[in-house]
């Protein structure tokens, strides 16, 4: 983990590996208002369970549109109804929250 | 030259497509140990069978092609491919396609494969 303010809401959490307990060290930290963005090998997770049912309510839930493409994942996560993002839109995504945390 | 009885080999592969550096270190042993004329058998374990699926494009993320060559391995020799019975089953419900025919098999067959396999190699 990065940064020490996890418990302080509008969190951008970027979770970059799957399967290593990086998402499961993330929503302890996670609140109401805050976005969970898995990126990177962490967009396996989109395999492993879908992460928002193990979120607080009130967390948003996106996935790396490039790497989920990356993995042959684009169309799973198309299926589940995934929120995906491009990374032309990560910028905007990045300006909504105060602070952000990696996770792997 | 003597004739040499055919040998075969198990590569047991753990890591999911790009989670390191080098994409196709798998794939390159398995390429030799066709090339020396063994009988292959590839475990994908886990995440690993990823590195099978058919519609992957890394260029939009900068990353390197490296696996579509999985589909490869049969013009080259005696090969089979193999997942975990769930994984193949949890992909394939969510539309998976592969690079190339993969068997599903649970632990236990998993298991008596490897052991009948001349060696094993864990990646």
């Amino acid at each position: 983990m990065s940064g020490a303010a996890a418990n302080a809401g509008r969190v951008l959490h970027l979770v970059l590996r799957a399967g290593n307990g990086a998402f499961e060290s993330c929503r302890t930290c996670c609140t109401a208002g805050d976005a969970v963005l898995f990126l990177d090998d962490g967009v396996r997770q989109l395999l492993l369970g879908e992460p928002g049912r193990l979120l607080p309510p009130g967390v948003a839930v996106h996935y790396s549109l490039p790497d989920l493409k990356a993995r042959g994942l684009a169309g799973a996560a198309s299926k589940l109804n995934a929120r995906t993002l491009r990374d032309d839109e990560f910028p905007a995504l990045l300006q909504q929250y105060d602070e952000c945390l990696s996770w792997k | 030259m003597a004739d040499v009885a055919r040998q075969s080999v198990a590569l047991l592969v753990h890591t999911p497509p790009y989670r390191t550096r080098e994409p196709r270190a798998e794939l390159d042993l398995a390429l030799a140990a066709l090339s020396l004329d063994f009988e292959l058998e590839v475990y994908f374990l886990g995440g690993a069978l990823l590195q099978l699926a058919a519609d992957k494009d890394g260029a939009e993320a900068g990353l390197p092609p490296g696996y579509k060559a999985w589909a490869a391995l049969a013009e080259l020799g005696k090969v089979r491919l193999f997942g975990e019975s769930g994984w193949l089953r949890r992909c394939e419900r969510l539309g998976a396609e592969w690079l190339a025919p993969v068997e599903g098999l649970g632990a236990a067959c998993m298991k008596t494969r490897w052991r009948a396999c001349d060696r094993v190699i864990v990646l």
